[in-house]
C-alpha cells in the first residue's frame, strides 16, 4: 500500500465507519476504479431515495431529489464509457467497504425521526461528499491509467464539490433552525 | 472534388463558422436584424461562464449545458423566468426586458449563481 493510499483510506471511509479488509491495501486497477466510482454514486442514490419520503425540510428533500438525478446521470455516463472501452468494472475491497459503511449509515438514519432525521441526513451527505472528494483527489484520479476514465473523474469533481457546498449550506441552516 | 462541390463546401463553412464560433465561445454575442444581440453563457464545471454578463435591454441570453448533470438558469428574488431543466447539451434562453442587474441561479444547485447587467 502506498503512503498516499494509506493516508486517504481513512478519509474515504470517514463517513461510513470503515472496517477495511487487508486486500484493500493496494492501489486500484482501472476496472476497480470504475467499480468504486459506480458504487459511490449508487450508494448516494439509494440513500437519497430512502431519505426523500422521510425528510421534513423542503430544501433538504429537493437536495435528495438532485442527488438521485445527478448521480444517476454520472453513472449513465460511466456505464457508457466502460461499455465503449470494453472495461468491466471489477468488484474490490474498497467498493465492498463502501457498501458496508452505507448499510451502517442507513441503519443509523433509521433510528432518527423528524427534524433529527433531516440533520442526520445532511450530516451524512456532508461527510460522504467530503470523503468522495478527498478520494477523487488523492486516490482515484491519480491511480487511473486510462485517459478517458481519468477525464470522467476529473469532470465529475466539480459536481461533487458543488454537492458538498450545497450540503454544508443546508446543514448550517438546519442547525440554525434547531 | 468537382468545382460545384468545392463551392458548396466553402459556402457551408462560411455560413456555419460564425454560428459555431458563437456557440462554443462563452459570452460571445451575435447581432439580430433588429439590433438586439444573442449572448451565449456556457454551463460547465458547475459554473456559469461568464458568471457576469453585460447586455443591452432586448438582448437574448442563451444558456448551453456542457455538464453531465442537469441545470437551470432561474431568476432570483421573485422573478418568474427560468430556462427549465437543461440536460447535457440542451439550451434555454431568456430575453432581458429590464435595465439593471438581474441575478439568477441554478435551482438544482443553488451554489451556482450568475448576473446579467443590462444597460
Amino acid at each position: 500500500m502506498s503512503r498516499l493510499t494509506s493516508a486517504l483510506l481513512p478519509l474515504l471511509f470517514l463517513a461510513t465507519a470503515p472496517r477495511l479488509h487487508a486486500q484493500a491495501a493496494t492501489d486500484l486497477s482501472d476496472p476497480e476504479v470504475a467499480h468504486v466510482a459506480v458504487t459511490a454514486n449508487s450508494i448516494d442514490i439509494e440513500l437519497a431515495k430512502f431519505a426523500q419520503p422521510r425528510l421534513r425540510s423542503e430544501p433538504a428533500r429537493k437536495f435528495a431529489v438532485t442527488m438521485v438525478t445527478d448521480h444517476s446521470a454520472v453513472n449513465e455516463q460511466a456505464a457508457a464509457l466502460a461499455s465503449r472501452l470494453g472495461v468491466t468494472p471489477k468488484d474490490n475491497a474498497v467498493s465492498q467497504s463502501l457498501l458496508k459503511g452505507a448499510a451502517e449509515a442507513k441503519a443509523s438514519l433509521e433510528k432518527a425521526q423528524g427534524a433529527a432525521f433531516d440533520r442526520a441526513y445532511m450530516d451524512r451527505e456532508v461527510a460522504y461528499h467530503q470523503a468522495v472528494l478527498d478520494a477523487l483527489d488523492g486516490l482515484l484520479i491519480p491511480t487511473t491509467s486510462n485517459a478517458e476514465l481519468k477525464k470522467l473523474l476529473v469532470d465529475v469533481r466539480p459536481a461533487i464539490a458543488a454537492h458538498l457546498a450545497h450540503a454544508k449550506k443546508l446543514q448550517s441552516s438546519l442547525v440554525a433552525a434547531k | 472534388m468537382n468545382q460545384r462541390s468545392r463551392i458548396s463546401s466553402w459556402w457551408w463553412h462560411a455560413m456555419l463558422a460564425p454560428g459555431l464560433l458563437t456557440l462554443f465561445s462563452g459570452g460571445e454575442a451575435s447581432r439580430h436584424d433588429d439590433g438586439a444581440r444573442r449572448h451565449i453563457v456556457e454551463i460547465q464545471g458547475m459554473t456559469f461562464q461568464p458568471a457576469v454578463l453585460e447586455v443591452e435591454r432586448g438582448d437574448t441570453v442563451v444558456w448551453v449545458n456542457r455538464d453531465m448533470v442537469p441545470h437551470t438558469a432561474t431568476g432570483t428574488g421573485g422573478q418568474s423566468w427560468t430556462t427549465g431543466v437543461l440536460s447535457q447539451s440542451q439550451s434555454g434562453q431568456y430575453v432581458v426586458l429590464t435595465r439593471g442587474v438581474t441575478a439568477y441561479f441554478c435551482e438544482l444547485h443553488p451554489v451556482m449563481e450568475g448576473k446579467l447587467i443590462a444597460r
